[in-house]
């Protein structure tokens, strides 16, 4: 492309005209236009343009090989891997889970049936929470948001005839009980007579978002960091290539805040600031780091993702002096829900389908998205399938996966991607200024920031001048309700017979003595994890150790912290 | 015309964590010019029974998306009625149809199910008696 000053200032000169006298009689007739503002949830800083031209690259100084390069390659903004296999384009997940461990087995075999390549394992509050289903504190929520799971005995029930090592993958969030996903997950293999090389778990792992977001903690947050990375530093020591960790910017991003993509790198630093304090090179566990994304619409889905990636592959190389290039090349796993309403819910099959779109747009690597009906109750199986028929219709009958990065160079994309890189970095550089993290939690600066740039979002829809259709435009009388899963009210008192009965079979002696060990180890600097794989082989319950965890740690104190 | 501001105390009741929502509701109850306090996650009813009487509100209102609204919500309104105390209770969230009409038959004054208009919520607590 020639970019001499002559043609640029042709191009000036004849944008300029085109500008008076083709554009704005055409603008005259329209009347006065809103300034289109809102591109991107909370990304309100960022007017947008009628037209893009190379002016807009000049603008940014774009260089071609310098930033974006080729697929592969570093900075690897067009993906971690130089080509896909087209047969598999990404890799389908599903998110699933509700009551007991015997019902939701019975869900994810039919999920793997019509062609689900990972189950992600969505647990219940108390489960997320370390509490038994007989705690006192798990009343009224035991199988409610997911499934109810509380030993190995629960995960044999929970994937029994699904051996590991079918689905190509196999995820769970387990962010604030990490060293527990990660041990059911060995045991269970164990179990199955598989050696852990023989299949992939993907754990989300990422204890610092439930801090600034989502709130599932129970210990204090420096001790929930330890154990979120003693888990990268066991699969990294005992070179199992899983996704031992996930920075996530989804949840910021569905709360509508711009700032996400900030909180999950500055997270992501303070996982690896722990990991080469415990002695690990940035290269023995950079490529177990996953980042995950959701929540955008399209161009700035995909914008935010490349800029992702050239964020990742300099602070890996720049700042940790990573030399492996799979530490440079972040991975990404898109997760969509896509503004979905409880108004016309049957709307939201469409919306789901276009924030998949973005997603494969975008060339991610793991993709899940929400069933329509999700934000009403546990998915039916039908809206499951749908969720599943989504994907599967975009990954083969689409022609998104022929090309790779199909939107580089172009004008809008790429001058869009070199803005949300700026503003990622410069939320980045306020977090660092706090000192990282873990003290912008502390101050709530995370917290804040969500209802600061949600609340515009929120009003801007109350008002009616972001359109949600079904909300503030295009209203019916909602009288054909959609058909509702509901939730077998026995659930708790099953699960609570199921603890009984284990304890009664098991040896509770072992069981005295694993926890006993994890009580000494988690008062020293030692990796966590043979010890809680111990207790979980022993058929210990997560209660039972996270009662341990809290004794030796202490409990995390909710405050009036708003 | 010198009317005492509303005040409301929002709640999360049990494990239910996820509070963006209730956080933005506060927001838009201040926009609205009530005083609002909030209660922090994982409360028990009798925490959130107490914090009501200090701050001598004018209504409770309860965040809930996890689904134990019919766990939460009845414990709640048991300890009210069982000390006398006359503060209405109003809740939002995932609360499926035949739930609302539920909670409302054991005294709950008004629910806002996911979906539901906030200026509804809003014009509610304006009736509230001082």
């Amino acid at each position: 492309m020639p970019k001499n000053s002559r043609w640029l200032k042709e191009l000036k000169e004849k944008k300029e005209k085109w500008e008076q006298t083709i554009l704005a009689p055409a603008l005259q007739k329209i009347g006065p236009k809103r300034e289109q503002k809102v591109i991107g949830i909370g990304h309100l800083e960022h007017p947008v343009k009628e037209i893009y031209t190379p002016l807009d690259l000049e603008e940014i100084g774009f260089d071609y090989l310098r930033d974006v390069g080729f697929p592969g390659e570093y900075p690897f903004v067009r993906g971690s891997e130089p080509t896909k296999d087209p047969s598999k384009p990404w890799l389908i997940r599903i998110y699933a889970g509700f009551g007991t461990p015997e019902e939701s087995n019975k869900r994810y075999k039919f999920l793997l049936e019509q062609g689900a390549e990972e189950i992600v394992v969505a647990a219940d509050l108390p489960t997320q929470i370390g509490y038994d289903p007989d705690h006192p504190m798990s009343a009224g929520e035991v199988g409610n948001v997911g499934v109810s799971l509380a030993s190995l005995k629960d995960m044999e029930i929970l994937f029994k005839g699904i051996p590991l090592n079918s689905m190509r993958r196999v995820g769970i969030l387990g962010n604030t009980i990490g060293p527990i996903a990660l041990a059911f997950f060995i045991a269970l293999g164990e179990k199955q007579g598989l050696s852990p090389n023989e299949y992939v778990v993907h754990i989300q792992n990422d204890s610092l978002k439930e801090y600034g977001a989502r709130n599932t903690q129970f210990i204090p947050i420096r001790d929930s960091v330890r154990l979120a990375t003693d888990v990268v530093q066991y699969c990294a020591e005992k070179r199992l290539d899983w996704n031992a960790i996930n920075a996530c910017a989804a949840h910021y991003q569905v709360a509508g805040c711009a700032a996400a993509h900030a909180f999950a790198f500055a997270s992501a630093i303070t996982y690896i600031d722990y990991l080469i304090e415990k002695g690990l090179h940035i290269d023995e566990f950079a490529h177990l780091f996953n980042l995950f994304t959701g929540g955008e619409p399209t161009f700035t889905g995909v914008a935010v993702i490349r800029a992702a990636r050239r964020i990742w592959a300099r602070l890996m190389k720049e700042r940790y002096g990573a030399k492996d290039p799979r530490s440079m090349a972040i991975k990404l796993t898109a997760y969509t829900v896509a503004e979905s309403t409880a108004q016309q819910p049957l709307n939201n099959i469409v919306r789901i389908a276009f924030g998949t779109q973005t997603y494969a747009l975008a060339g991610v690597d793991y993709i899940y998205n929400a069933s329509y009906d999700e934000g009403l109750a546990i998915p039916t199986e039908d809206a499951a399938m749908l969720s599943l028929r989504t994907q599967q219709i975009l990954a083969w009958e689409s022609e998104i996966p022929f090309v790779i990065d199909p939107f580089a160079g172009s004008y809008f994309v790429e001058s869009l991607t070199a803005k949300l890189e700026k503003e990622v970095l410069h939320y980045l550089s306020e977090i660092e200024e706090m000192g990282g993290a873990i003290e912008a939690i502390e101050r709530g600066y995370f917290q804040r920031k969500q209802v600061e740039q949600g609340l515009i979002k929120t009003i801007a829809i109350s008002t009616g001048e972001k359109p949600h259709i079904g909300v503030n435009k295009f209203k019916i009388n909602e009288s054909a309700p959609i058909p509702m899963f509901r939730q077998d009210v026995e659930v708790a008192r099953k699960r609570i017979e199921d603890i009984k009965a284990l304890k009664r079979e098991r040896d509770n002696d072992k069981v005295k003595q694993c926890l006993e060990n994890i009580r000494k180890v988690a008062a020293t600097n030692e990796n966590i994890v043979p010890s809680v794989l111990d207790a979980v082989r022993a058929y210990a319950t997560l209660g039972e150790i996270c009662d341990v965890w809290r004794d030796v740690f202490g409990s995390f104190e909710f405050s009036k912290n708003y | 015309m010198g009317e005492k501001k509303k005040k409301i105390l929002m709640a999360k009741l049990g494990l239910d964590g996820h509070d963006f929502g209730v956080k933005i509701l506060c927001q838009m109850f201040r926009n609205a010019g009530f005083e609002v306090i909030y209660t922090g996650q994982r409360q028990s009813p009798e925490q959130v029974i107490a914090a009501a009487i200090d701050e001598d509100v004018n209504v409770i209102g309860i965040s809930t998306l996890s689904g134990a609204h019919m766990h939460t919500i009845p414990r709640t309104v048991e300890i009210l009625k069982k000390y006398n105390l006359n503060i209405p209770i109003i809740a939002g969230g995932t609360i499926p149809p035949e739930d609302v009409q539920k909670l409302k038959e054991i005294g709950v004054a008004e629910i806002f199910p996911t979906g539901a208009d906030v200026n509804g919520a809003i014009e509610f607590i304006k009736k509230l008696p001082d």
